[in-house]
């Protein structure tokens, strides 16, 4: 018999997972309608909840509800320099890099601030690369975020 | 109209209710029972997760969906903990269960943070009382509990999002300590309405009188974290039974109280000492049942360690006396040995004593150095129980030095040592286990002090 779960944490970890689950599912037509037919399967939204979880716990941090991947995806849905076929795996390595410069910036931007921060540097001065995206300073970020510019590709 | 009430009986076994984990445990118990499904459990989880990212969102002010892994089990513990106060308050198990499918969590939860936010203020109002009330004493960690330590918690006490924590936490222990499992407000409460018992109780008695008594019992009462109702109630209960005319039991009265005692079972002392406090109270016409209830339920416990004390002849230091440290005197001085021969003659003669008594006389008239005492005690010539009747009769300094002497030894220590000197140092550490909780303490305390003078070469 598996053993029951006392603390209410665990008590609600099927809860939390099949929440974020949920969230994920309720941007489908929003990713399908302005991602150009983007469509996240069951199976790729529990490996997505998944792969969150890893990247928190590897930051000592929870998330509920699909939050910061909802707002990920549907910032980056549009990038044309993102295969439609591998939006996905794009979405996991943006998940990293959201939780690597949240935990970096420290409570300086919002989640919201901290998602459109990325798209503008992915979309500039990263010219759609996430490998350059990944190497973005916190200072970049937060520049972005106060409106100082940086966004922009370099000629 | 009369309605005649169904009783139903009881399905949910209460001893499975955790009261550190009552809504979860509540919920297993009503799912192995059959009153409660798996799908209404897991409808429940989902709307406590929604409650959790509110948390969440307030805390954060809406910038984050994401907080420390500790922080969340935390705010998670604090939304089952509210949320099963009011489930608490309910009469029954059945009737939680029928509570809970009946309303929403996020309700469960505003209702359970009024109802702590309600005990809060039952709570300053009756830290007001106690304070008002509290008997003056210099016992620093009773005055500190009835003064301070209500206010302390109230201002740190953060109910909407840490309803089960305790930043503060008292120092000052019960006569019967609030059991284990109960936290946050719960707790506190609990706490509070039994050092508030415990205050009447004091009352009885006057604050001067108290005050010697403690003083006898602990020299080091005053800032020492030991409850002060204990040796009270002690030696007040102890002067009852041994029909002392007293508030508390005289040092020449302990002799008739070790008489009604004597081969009394424990079963029969408790008998004793449960009139004994019926008897506090109804002599001063005083109504309280529900503190007699509460120094009832400490009675198994005092009539356990009596029955102890009887048997180990330590009964004058498990119920104090106002006048007990006068009798308390240094039996034996820190003073030469005798010569050898001297102590060859004293071994002789104690080997041929038929009873113990023979031989206590024996040293009562020979002995006059703890240096011969503790030599005697390490040649093997006494049984355990003679042993312990010996050490009963020394005060907290002589023990101390045979502490200090002959500290307790792991069997690895052991090896090696002579027999007499293991016999003494398991004496010894026995003897200290069975003395009240304090004293050992006490004794243990005064061991650090002793200098290493007091050994010869």
């Amino acid at each position: 018999m598996e053993e029951r779960a006392l603390h209410p944490l665990a008590f609600a970890a099927n809860a939390i997972t099949a929440k974020a689950r949920a969230e994920l599912a309720a941007c489908d037509e929003y990713l399908y309608t302005y991602g150009e037919g983007i469509v996240i399967s069951e199976k790729d939204a529990a490996l997505l909840v998944e792969h969150r979880s890893r990247v928190l716990q590897s930051y000592g941090r929870m998330e509920f509800g699909g939050g910061s991947i909802a707002a990920l995806a549907k910032a980056f849905c549009t990038s044309p320099d993102i295969e439609r076929s591998r939006f996905t795996e794009a979405l996991c390595t943006l998940t990293e890099i959201f939780y690597a410069l949240r935990n970096e910036t420290d409570g300086r931007a919002s989640d919201d601030e901290l998602v459109l921060a990325m798209r503008v540097l992915f979309d500039g001065a990263c010219r759609g690369s996430l490998e350059l995206l990944s190497a973005v300073t916190p200072a970049q970020v937060i520049r972005v975020v106060n409106g100082d510019g940086e966004g922009h590709r370099h000629e | 109209m009369n309605e005649s009430r169904l009783i139903l009986p009881e399905k949910i076994d209460r001893s499975r209710l955790l009261p550190e984990n009552y809504l979860i445990s509540l919920v297993y118990a009503a799912i192995d029972t059959g009153i409660y499904t798996e799908d209404e459990m897991i409808e429940m989880q989902t709307f406590a997760v929604m409650e959790l990212e509110k948390k969440v969102h307030a805390y954060t002010r809406g910038e984050s969906t994401s907080v420390r892994t500790e922080l969340a089990e935390r705010f998670m513990e604090s939304l089952f903990y509210t949320a099963g106060v009011t489930l608490m308050l309910l009469p029954t198990p059945e009737d939680a269960v029928e509570k809970l499918k009946s309303v929403s969590f996020s309700s469960l939860c505003e209702e359970g943070l009024r109802e702590i936010r309600r005990r809060c203020q039952a709570m300053a109002s009756l830290a007001t009382n106690l304070r008002a009330q509290r008997i003056p004493t210099q016992a620093v960690y009773y005055r500190y509990a009835t003064e301070k330590l209500i206010p302390a918690f109230l201002r740190r006490y953060n109910a909407q999002f840490l309803a089960q924590e305790n930043e503060v936490l008292p120092d000052y222990p019960l006569l019967s300590p609030v059991k284990s499992g109960l936290t946050g407000i719960l707790f506190m409460q609990r706490y509070l309405q039994r050092l508030y018992m415990e205050t009447q109780v004091l009352r009885i008695f006057s604050a001067a009188a108290i005050e010697r008594l403690l003083a006898s019992a602990n020299p080091q009462y005053r800032d020492t974290p030991e409850n002060i109702l204990r040796p009270v109630l002690l030696s007040a209960l102890g002067a009852i039974v041994a029909g002392g005319e007293g508030d508390f039991l005289c040092a020449s009265e302990l002799p008739r109280l070790a008489e009604v005692l004597f081969d009394r079972t424990e079963g029969e002392i408790e008998a004793l000492l449960s009139r004994a406090v019926e008897t506090l109270f109804s002599r001063r016409s005083i109504a309280a049942p529900k503190t007699v209830a509460y120094l009832l339920s400490a009675v198994p416990g005092i009539a356990a360690e009596t029955a102890q004390a009887v048997k180990n002849g330590t009964l004058a230091r498990l119920y104090p006396t106002p006048d007990g440290r006068k009798t308390a005197k240094m039996r034996f001085r820190f003073g030469q040995r005798m010569d050898d021969d001297a102590f060859s003659v004293l071994l002789f003669d104690l080997s041929r004593a038929g009873t113990f008594e023979e031989k206590n006389a024996i040293i009562r008239e020979r002995v006059h150095s703890l240096y011969d005492l503790e030599d005697l005690l390490a040649e093997g010539i006494f049984a355990e129980d003679e042993g312990m009747a010996l050490l009963s009769i020394l005060n907290e300094g002589e023990l101390a030095f045979l502490l200090k002497k002959h500290p307790a030894l792991t069997p690895a220590e052991e090896i090696g040592m002579k027999e007499g000197e293991i016999f003494l140092s398991r004496l010894v550490a026995r003897y200290l286990s069975s003395l009240p909780s304090g004293a050992a303490e006490t004794v243990a305390r005064l061991a650090l002090h002793i200098d290493d003078a007091v050994f010869e070469e």
